[in-house]
């Protein structure tokens, strides 16, 4: 069964771009840009992995969601992987649990599609 | 009849008498007053030729103490006019007594920075009523002010980064410059400080800083954007024409030069504003070392360099901040890549070493890059380490580096407490020698202003 990741981004071109990616390589797609959003896709259907940015509209940013998940039993154990080009973060990011922490500039596709995996793979 | 009088006694008497008429001269002479002339008198005898010379003496003293009187004069005329010209300069002079830095004298604008001077000279302790700080409000060492360095090393020292804060709690940024002053057989005398208040020019510099911070950091998100798509073009080349391929790999190697430039103004501008954190991991620095020289290998063998490594032992576990050396690396063997011609030769050391330059105490991290490349001018080799330097002799050679690369890593250095320099001859090559200390790497935190 296709993995299904849930993309948690307020930019309409990079939303499009992972979503692109991400089902070109096999995987299901589901797509937030608030938390509020997220956390209703959330409750609503099965998530394996969760593409986080920080800085999101709609008056929480992305380590509130990160809290929320990493606090709720039913959530906590889905591999969170930020992407954001805040590069001073990650230090906060890593205390909270975030698995993977990567700077969106200094990234490529083919990079983030690994990390995918590797988590994926870490988490079953 | 009397006996005439031997002819000593009445030699005896006539000089006396003779000698009689330069006393009251003398007399008033040993009180300062040369003003009187010496009688002489009409016969002429073997007294004459003394009276002649000491009215003579007395009037070349008069002459003199004319003179005198009128440098005198002058001189305190000038002293006049150098106390009035001290006390309308718009910057602060500060003269100090040495070694105890207690102050001689402070004009009027010195007063202003510093608001009150609470010491007289003379008293045992000195205690300024002003408290000077760092610009992240850490206490300034007090070995560490312009004037105690001056004092203590003989030698003139500029500092821009002292906050004053004064007895009615106002803050002041002041760039100080200090100077030891000499006598004639070179002994030191005083030292001099002088200094401005630039406030106002630290302000404009933060908020120019944060704007480039702020524009960089959302020139980021587009350039992502386009990087990633120009990516996934690529991936599919083979649907795309000859030349269409080659436009798209211009577009995505302008892209990400356009990114290394954000990220350099970035970290340049975290730097700047102390809100770069170090965040130290253990760390395989070899394999740090390997990547960045793996990132640079195509351009390695476009030139046909010949770059060699040497490790040292201990190199494998180390606890430092990973982004910072990583940012160190890439500035310093990219520089050496850049900068030597086809053919030429880097080599890159790295070892565990004891401290040197005065670098912490205990161990240090090593880092030695040499190349055999063009070289930094002499007449510019002062200015290297300072914001968009470009040397003159290779702006015409190379048009990428962007003039942030020394500074960063300079800036990085000195952030972990380590040391910095180089040595280079032109059309020769240039050696950088770091120093990181070990202790330092883990224990150092810049704290966010």
């Amino acid at each position: 069964m296709k993995s299904t990741i849930l993309v948690v981004e307020d930019d309409q071109q990079i939303q499009r771009l992972y979503g692109d990616a991400l089902r070109k390589h096999q995987f299901a797609v589901a797509a937030a840009t608030t938390v509020k959003e997220a956390l209703a896709v959330l409750f609503r259907q099965k998530i394996d992995l969760i593409i986080l940015d920080i800085m999101l509209p709609g008056g929480m940013n992305g380590f509130d969601l990160l809290e929320k998940v990493k606090n709720q039993s039913q959530f906590a154990k889905i591999p969170v992987i930020v992407l954001t080009n805040l590069d001073g973060e990650e230090k906060v990011a890593r205390d909270i649990g975030v698995n993977d922490y990567v700077v969106k500039a200094n990234t490529t596709v083919k990079e983030i599609i690994e990390k995918v995996n590797h988590c994926l793979s870490q988490a079953s | 009849m009397k006996k005439p009088a031997p002819i000593k006694k009445v030699t005896k008497r006539y000089i006396v008498h003779r000698l009689n008429r330069l006393t009251n001269i003398f007399a008033k002479a040993s009180i300062g007053d040369f003003s009187k002339d010496v009688s002489i008198p009409k016969e002429e005898d073997e007294f004459t030729e003394l009276y002649v010379g000491i009215q003579i003496m007395l009037e070349v003293i008069r002459e003199q103490i004319a003179i005198l009187n009128q440098e005198k004069k002058q001189l305190e005329n000038e002293r006049n006019q150098l106390r009035t010209l001290i006390d309308s300069l718009p910057v602060g002079v500060y003269i100090a007594a040495i070694p105890s830095g207690k102050p001689l004298l402070v004009n009027k604008r010195a007063k202003e920075l510093l608001g009150r001077i609470v010491t007289t000279a003379g008293t045992k302790d000195y205690t300024p009523a002003y408290e000077v700080t760092q610009p992240d409000g850490r206490p300034y060492p007090a070995e560490e002010h312009p004037l105690a360095i001056t004092i203590k090393y003989q030698k003139p020292v500029v500092k821009s980064d002292i906050i004053v804060k004064r007895p009615d709690k106002k803050t002041v940024a002041l760039k100080v410059e200090s100077a030891p002053v000499f006598d004639a057989k070179g002994q030191m005398t005083s030292a001099i400080a002088v200094f401005d208040d630039i406030t106002k020019e630290r302000e404009i510099d933060r908020i120019k800083t944060e704007f480039i911070s702020l524009a960089s950091h959302q020139l980021r998100t587009p350039l992502s954007t386009i990087k990633w798509y120009t990516e996934i073009l690529l991936d599919e080349k083979e649907k795309l024409v000859p030349q269409q391929q080659r436009y798209v790999e211009d577009v995505y190697q302008s892209t990400q030069r356009m990114i290394s430039l954000v990220n350099a103004l970035l970290t340049a501008s975290r730097l700047e504003l102390g809100k770069f954190v170090l965040n130290p991991q253990p760390t395989n620095v070899i394999t740090l070392a390997e990547t960045v020289i793996k990132e640079m290998n195509l351009k390695i063998q476009a030139k046909n360099l010949q770059l060699t490594t040497k490790y040292g032992d201990r190199l494998t576990n180390i606890t430092l901040d990973r982004e910072a050396l990583l940012i160190i690396f890439r500035n310093i063997v990219s520089n050496a890549v850049r900068y030597t011609p086809p053919r030429g030769k880097i080599a890159v050391s790295l070892a565990i070493g004891k401290s040197r330059r005065g670098v912490g105490e205990g161990q240090c991290l090593s880092i030695k890059v040499a190349d055999t490349g063009y070289g930094i001018p002499r007449y510019q080799q002062e200015k290297v380490f300072s914001r968009l330097f470009r040397a003159d002799n290779i702006r015409d050679k190379n048009q990428d580096g962007n003039g942030l690369g020394l500074f960063i890593t300079k800036s990085l250095v000195d952030t972990m407490g380590g040391s910095l320099w180089f040595k280079s001859v032109e059309n020769k090559g240039t050696t950088f020698f770091i120093y990181l200390p070990l202790a330092g790497l883990a224990k150092r935190h810049v704290k966010p202003s």
